[in-house]
């Protein structure tokens, strides 16, 4: 079962933490400014989107899915695919009553 | 890279060595994190549902939210997330003072947080914006009736948020202490990664919970 | 001779004598005694169950409504549906059988995580006092659905105390399934390969992943659901503009996997059940397991097959018609291969292969009416009747206890080390088959003609029928009351086992007859596909 071990974080990868924690107060402050635009039907698509981009910096970066085994990110999509069963399925029913 | 020695490591009877016990602790805590993943999503389900139907009336009742104060608290958060990566960082390299650093840091900003989150809870009280606790709902924008609806939501996520928050952080200070003593570096290491994750997640939860409740509606 | 193969000399260190006293079996961290935790626990809970239902059958031998008032008889109805799905067959074979089995068969000492597999059974206890608390602090009269507003706005009952016991034991689920994915993924013994596996250990995998996705939705709506009763919150209230159909979305997204997470542990028993028993390879292994995953998929995406009659879209209704069916397909798969491996095979009947052939059975007409009740146009007309409550009795009872007690059998002598006595368990085996037919078959009848489910009274054209159910009740009463005394006689007057007293395959038929603690002396090493019965006589 032994075998090297890929999420070690080298001491490099400090760096890393701290630019994309600057990307994500980018992308807060981005989301944030776009109430004040006004973006019509588009608006709730272009901010859950930003969401999903900070959810998804957070996901790769602090809890490192992008060193993690395959096994670990199967996991991660695997919660996102039932989520998705979850909302189009019942959506399937609120949207054609 | 600074490791600790390893006649102080500990792997539990169960496992053959270190790194199974290290891959089944991460994926035992990713796999919790799945069920945290969609038991929020059952409530924001029910959320999306209701917006979808009231649309505009949710949109005015989030318009009368402290977005700007809890835009100012996602700060605090994705802080605070950064400073528990930092200390992950830091325990796995062996680094006692800079992990628990890190963790204290987390643990302030995650206090802090709270604090302005219940300053917040205990305006919208003053306006009469809870719909319990025997007080006559003042809201006077448009459709009151399904307004409150809007409003039970935003209690109820942010409150199960909230009491996530404490969870988390009653783990970390556990952690910290753990870390402060650093028996077993190894497993130091391991349990502030663990700890980690669910923090980050926590993180996750609230920037969805601000865009969805905060700002989707303005 | 063949009490020779089954009988040999008891081993001197085993789990059961490594440690005595209270403090030793509710501390243990050995997944074997937890398993014993789990066994008294659940075996509690069945026979509560049990006697609710053995009151509304009572109750149900006349039309008029004599024995209890009909408030009496929804919190009866309720109690047993709330005991019986969350507190005995959710965790059934799992906790019980996975819990013992699962580290033998993957060739590892224990869990990935003993302490929280220790913990999930309190959180399993602390869960049935609430509901206990609830029975006895006047019960509810909701259903086990718990279907909003009634159950938040108008019942009496203690909703919120029985609402509470399922959603802890719901984290029992969550801690066992977590538990489970982590060995299987992480603990396999070296050269145990996948496709290796038993299918047991597929099953319980399967379970797993099911218990893991489904619960915690469960969870938030009962939470939702306490929020609206405690607080008077409005959420699922139509006062409010709230929607009661999204609860049922909600609800439902967990209960309809919950069926799974209750017949695949048995479809898991009943292969290793049935090739040990026609000594033969199981047919189409990957086929099995890959089954297997299908039907756990697939019963994510059919649970508003329950909604047809609710306000729910009709296109939904459609679409969800459509994806009930594609169940049937890895279903029958299943029960084709099993058929297949009988064929030609030596087969021996003996009491697990008796409880998984009524498995068999039972499970197939289950099934077949499970797709009339799929069907949306035909279940305008069944939804509500008895013809639902037989279908799901003939999954959860005929399907899943049958293979319960089966695998009760068939590890008997490896979990206590004592064989049982086979002549009366080969008695019970057919009297519950028996007795199980005849309280379910009329209530297909009764369906069929249109008696509504939930009422303690009705018309007098539908007594004979009635009558020939409570009937059937009673024999099955006799039929799992019987193992209980001579299971229990078995501990202390049995012959004691050898390690594989059934000549079958499989890592924990390697180990002695109670194994001990550490289970394997050395991890043992797997050069053998799973069921390798044509290997040797």
């Amino acid at each position: 079962m032994s075998r090297p071990r890929h999420d070690r974080t080298p001491a490099s990868a400090t760096g890393r933490f701290v630019a994309l924690y600057v990307v994500l107060l980018v992308l807060l402050a981005a989301n944030m400014a776009g109430t004040l635009l006004s973006l019509g039907p588009w608006a709730i698509p272009a901010r859950l989107a930003v969401a999903a981009g900070m959810v998804a910096v957070i996901a790769t970066t602090f809890m490192r899915l992008r060193q993690g085994t395959v096994l670990v990110r199967l996991v991660a999509v695997m919660s996102l695919l039932w989520i998705l069963f979850l909302f189009v399925l019942t959506f399937a029913d609120f949207l054609t009553r | 890279m600074t490791r600790t020695p390893e006649h102080t490591v500990i792997v539990a009877h169960q496992f053959e060595n270190l790194e199974q016990q290290f891959d089944a602790d991460l994926l035992g805590m990713w796999l919790f994190l799945v069920t945290e993943a969609l038991l929020f999503s059952g409530a924001f389900l029910a959320l999306a549902v209701y917006y979808h139907q009231y649309h505009d009336t949710f949109s005015a009742a989030a318009r009368e939210l402290h977005w700007l104060l809890a835009g100012a608290n996602s700060v605090i958060l994705l802080t605070s997330g950064l400073a528990v990566a930092l200390a992950e960082q830091a325990a796995d390299q062996g680094r006692r003072r800079a992990a628990l650093l890190g963790l204290l840091a987390t643990i302030a900003l995650g206090l802090v947080f709270l604090a302005i989150k219940g300053y917040e809870y205990h305006s919208e009280y003053q306006a009469g914006l809870m719909p319990f606790l025997q007080q006559p709902f003042a809201y006077d924008g448009p459709n009151p009736h399904n307004a409150m609806l809007f409003y039970n939501f935003y209690f109820v996520l942010t409150g199960l948020h909230a009491a996530h928050m404490v969870i988390g952080l009653a783990v970390l200070m556990v952690i910290a202490v753990l870390t402060w003593r650093w028996r077993d570096g190894a497993r130091v290491a391991r349990q502030v990664r663990i700890a980690g994750l669910y923090w980050a997640f926590v993180d996750i939860v609230w920037v969805l919970v601000y865009c969805s409740l905060y700002l989707v509606g303005r | 001779m063949i009490r020779d193969v089954r009988t040999g000399p008891a081993p001197r260190h085993h789990y059961l004598n490594a440690g005595h006293g209270l403090a030793s079996w509710f501390l243990t961290k050995d997944h074997k005694r937890i398993a014993w935790l789990y066994f008294v626990s659940i075996t509690g809970f069945f026979f509560l169950g049990g006697l609710a239902a053995t009151l509304i059958r009572l109750e149900l031998i006349t039309p008029n409504g004599d024995l209890l008032s009909s408030d009496a008889y929804n919190r009866l109805f309720s109690l047993h549906g709330i005991v019986m799905v969350w507190f005995f067959l959710i965790p059934s074979i799992p906790t019980t059988f996975g819990n013992f089995l699962l580290p033998l068969m993957v060739g590892a000492r224990d869990l990935a995580f003993p302490r929280l597999n220790l913990l999930s059974w309190y959180v399993y206890i602390i869960g049935g006092l609430f509901t206990l608390i609830a029975a006895v602090a006047g019960g509810i009269d909701t259903g086990w659905t718990f279907y909003t507003p009634y159950s938040t706005l108008f019942a009496n009952g203690a909703v919120l105390a029985a609402a509470t016991g399922v959603f802890i034991v719901g984290f029992s689920s969550i801690l066992t399934g977590i538990n489970f994915i982590v060995t299987v993924h992480t603990m396999r013994a070296p050269g145990l390969t996948w496709f290796r596996l038993p299918l047991f250990v597929w099953a319980q995998y399967a379970t797993s992943l099911v218990m893991v996705l489904a619960t915690p939705v469960l969870s938030v709506t009962l939470v939702l659901l306490a929020v609206e009763r405690v607080f008077g919150v409005g959420i699922f209230d139509p006062s409010l503009g709230g929607d009661p159909v999204l609860f049922e979305h909600l609800f439902w997204f967990y209960s309809h996997p919950a069926v799974y997470i209750m017949i695949l542990p048995a479809m898991g028993v009943v292969s290793e059940v049935v090739s040990c028993f026609a000594h033969k390879r199981i047919f189409g292994y990957r086929v099995m397991a890959f089954s297997i995953l299908a039907i756990a998929l697939f019963g994510f995406l059919v649970w508003g097959h329950h909604m047809f009659v609710s306000g729910q879209s009709i296109y939904a209704g459609v679409a969800f018609s459509l994806l009930s069916f594609l169940v049937s397909v890895p279903s029958a798969i299943k029960i084709f291969n099993w058929l297949a491996t009988l064929y030609k095979g030596h087969v021996r009947f003996d009491a697990p292969m008796l409880f998984a052939m009524s498995f068999l059975g039972l499970f197939l007409i289950g099934g077949l009416t499970g797709v009339f009740v799929a069907t949306l146009a035909l279940d305008v007309q069944m939804h509500d009747t008895y013809f639902v409550v037989a279908h799901f009795h003939y999954i959860m009872v005929g399907g899943a206890v049958s293979a319960y007690m089966a695998a009760l059998h068939f590890w008997w002598p490896k979990i206590t080390g004592r064989l049982y006595p086979e002549m009366w368990a080969r008695v019970s085996a057919i009297i519950v088959f028996a007795g199980f037919n005849l309280t379910f078959f009329p209530q297909y009848i009764l369906g069929w003609a249109g008696m509504p489910r939930r009422y303690h009274a009705y018309v007098e054209d539908f007594q004979l029928l009635n009558v020939f159910s409570s009937a059937g009740a009673s024999m099955l009463a006799v039929g799992y009351l019987l193992p209980l005394i001579y299971l229990l006689w078995s501990l202390r007057y049995g012959a004691h086992a050898s390690a594989n007293p059934w000549n079958a395959r499989g890592l924990e038929w390697t180990v002695p007859s109670p194994p001990p603690e550490e289970n394997f002396e050395r991890p043992p090493r797997v050069e053998h596909e799973a069921y390798a019965y044509d290997t040797d006589a």
